[in-house]
């Protein structure tokens, strides 16, 4: 039996400024759930200017120039991403200097 | 020989004569120019034990073998002195057109000893310096004295110049240059200003010949066209303002003198809200294709603007408890006219107001201090008394590590300084990495020595202490390398294989057939001279530590607390001091000085 789980999209930097928004909610279907693919995928087709700038659409995932990072905490890359129920998924810039 | 001049120009401002120096190749090789040419000048050049503010430290202003190379972000120099904040290797970066100015006289380096008996400006070019008077100028700030001596030498010199802090011999005093560019750290411009030089104009035109241009122009248009694109995307479109709503809600945002991570109330100061909300202009360096700079216009100033980056936002915002964005635009601005570190004087004005309230400060020093309404008005006449050296301000003025021994009653636990200089925007207690390069940092708690925080911030970074000492000790070289040759620090996204990329550039330009692991190794070497001057001045493994706040209270990253134990940095410490291949108590050994050709 499948349930819906929502996840929590937080915009920082140029993504913010394209959105215009702080953050956003998905709802998934779990089976199969919600992985960084699926994340992209929709999130490209909410905010379609995200895509060459934020995303790369072609291959469902964030430009080298970006990281996710789960619930303010840990850092990931595009593997490994097993989002559940309530998650919030930081799309932060990678460059951290200054 | 391509790339240099191979020469150095000594400026004896108490005989009121200068010199041409050469300076050879083997040096020139080891040490490439920028940060790196100047620790090695600066050891042979001061002597032994000499107070910073004495006649025998030499301000030394360092070029690099790819200034003038229009290769982006390239238009940079270094100064470099015994820091009056640490006593030990004092180095800051600065950039654009006086880059390529202090290139044009004709020399690779250029040396100011001595001390002049009268304010005195300095004008240098091709066919020498002219010492000229410069009393008048007593009292301007950096832009009126940059603008004033453009005025009546010509546009075409470039200024670096102090301001009032300098002349008053502020520890965390800055150089101007290029319209309110700094070399911020270090206190470079109290050394400037105890050597009575408001300022030293450049111009030349002076060029060097590059080995292979043709292969250099391939290489330039490839950089340029890289640096267009996404992985310079955070600096072209918020700069560094872009790190602190990011910071905020990783709680990696060190607000209230470090006392906690985030704030409720920051969201008018965020990179995100002051683009949308305030009238902000993109500006870059001299041969930049990037254009990190955000100019934001001061409230109540016409229509004056600030450079405003991070760790300004950051030292006089959520540091000292201000979420005011007026304040913080207008405390910047006013930093920078006045010529001081925002990062030191924001992390000074955090430690004494926390003081004050702690009701720590005797009634010698709060007699002197200026009536205020609120936070908000304190750090704005704290920042005045403190660039006039006048009331509490001639105390503040030291830096917290030398206020804090003055106050004593445990002051120095909060003092968040390493080595004397103070803390930047980064909470070290959740960036272990960062936190063990903030200890170990040659000139003192330094983001930009080692980017450690990159290792920090990544999906892949081994958290182990015995892998940190690694990470730390490549992430100095690397950046010693950044900052010799010298690339700007935001294009090495760009890279993908930074060494040989560098190592190829290098080459085309003094034909060397230099290799990556030459180039690294030269980081090495650099990394260690610092350290060994240091030594040298008095250094010991107590001196690597970070402030007690950090290991006595935890950081709280929203569901835990978070603990870096003092035993932890020691280990970390070990791990570093192996990897470096240096003793247990973090002294070089005479085989690995020799290894390096610095055993001198």
């Amino acid at each position: 039996m499948s349930a819906e789980i929502k996840v929590t999209v937080e915009f920082f930097g140029n993504s913010r400024l394209i959105t215009g928004c702080e953050s956003v909610d998905l709802a998934f279907t779990n089976p199969p759930g919600a992985n960084a693919t699926d994340i992209v995928r929709q999130l490209g087709m909410l905010f379609p200017g995200l895509g060459g700038k934020v995303l790369e659409l072609n291959q469902n995932r964030l430009l080298g120039s970006y990281v996710f990072n789960l619930n303010g905490k840990g850092f990931s890359d595009h593997r490994g991403l097993d989002l559940k129920n309530g998650d919030s998924l930081l799309i932060l810039p990678s460059q951290a200097g200054g | 020989m391509f790339g240099y001049h191979n020469k150095v120009l000594i400026i004896d401002v108490s005989a009121r004569d200068w010199q041409w120096q050469v300076i050879g190749e083997d040096v020139l090789r080891n040490f490439i120019g920028g940060s790196g040419l100047g620790a090695y000048l600066l050891y042979h050049y001061c002597p032994p034990g000499t107070d910073p503010f004495s006649p025998g430290n030499p301000l030394i202003f360092c070029t690099s073998p790819l200034v003038g190379s229009r290769l982006t972000t390239t238009s940079k120099f270094a100064v470099v002195s015994k820091s009056p904040q640490t006593g030990f290797v004092g180095d800051s970066l600065s950039s654009s057109s006086l880059a390529l100015s202090l290139k044009g006289i004709g020399a690779d380096a250029v040396i100011v000893l001595g001390h002049s008996k009268e304010w005195i400006s300095l004008k240098v070019d091709e066919t020498g310096v002219e010492f000229l008077p410069a009393g008048q100028l007593v009292g301007f700030t950096t832009s009126k004295t940059e603008g004033y001596l453009k005025g009546t030498l010509g546009r075409n010199f470039d200024i670096a110049c102090i301001g009032p802090a300098g002349e008053k011999l502020v520890r965390f005093a800055s150089i101007s240059n290029d319209g309110g560019r700094q070399a911020g750290r270090t206190g470079n411009g109290a050394v400037m200003g105890s050597k009575k030089v408001k300022a030293i104009a450049f111009h030349g035109r002076k060029s060097v010949d590059t080995c292979d241009e043709g292969s250099l122009s391939e290489r330039r248009k490839d950089l340029s066209q890289k640096s267009f694109g996404h992985a310079t995307e955070k600096y072209r479109t918020l700069g560094t303002m872009a790190n602190l709503s990011v910071f905020d809600r990783l709680k990696v945002l060190p607000t209230g003198n470090f006392r906690n991570q985030r704030g409720d109330n920051f969201k008018d100061i965020t990179g995100e809200t002051i683009h949308s909300e305030e009238k902000v202009s993109s500006s870059h360096c001299a041969n930049c294709t990037i254009g990190c700079e955000k100019l934001v216009t001061v409230p109540g100033n016409g229509t004056e603007k600030v450079r405003l980056e991070y760790q300004s936002l950051f030292a006089l915002g959520p540091l000292v408890g201000i979420s005011d964005r007026a304040t913080i635009l207008k405390s910047s601005k006013f930093c920078d006219e006045m010529g001081m570190d925002t990062i030191s004087a924001g992390s000074t004005c955090a430690w004494f107001m926390e003081s004050m309230q702690k009701d720590l400060i005797p009634s010698r020093w709060m007699n002197k201090v200026p009536e205020h309404e609120d936070n908000k008005d304190l750090l704005e006449n704290l920042l005045k008394v403190i660039s006039q050296r006048s009331g509490v301000g001639d105390l503040l003025a030291e830096g917290s590590a030398r206020a804090s021994k003055e106050i004593g009653l445990d002051s120095g636990d909060f003092a968040m300084h390493v080595k004397g200089l103070e803390m930047p925007g980064y909470e070290p207690r959740a960036l272990q990495t960062l936190a063990l390069a903030l200890a170990v940092s040659t000139r003192g708690a330094c983001h930009n020595r080692s980017s450690a925080y990159e290792y920090d911030f990544s999906s892949n970074s081994d958290t182990t202490s015995g892998a940190k000492g690694q990470l730390v000790k490549d992430g100095e070289d690397y950046s010693a390398v950044m900052d010799s040759l010298i690339w700007c620090k935001f294009v090495r996204k760009v890279f993908e294989q930074f060494y040989e990329e560098s190592a190829n550039i290098l080459d085309d330009i003094t034909g060397w057939n230099v290799s990556a692991d030459q180039l690294r190794q030269c980081g090495e070497r650099i990394n260690n001279i610092k350290k060994q001057f240091n030594i040298r001045e008095g250094w010991v493994k107590d001196h690597d530590t970070l402030p007690k706040r950090i290991f006595s209270e935890p950081s709280y990253n929203g569901t835990e607390n978070v603990w870096l134990r003092e035993d932890d940095l020691e280990k970390m410490i070990s791990s570093y001091y192996r990897a470096r291949e240096w003793t247990s108590e973090g002294l070089i050994p005479e085989s690995k000085l020799e290894s390096l050709g610095i055993a001198f």
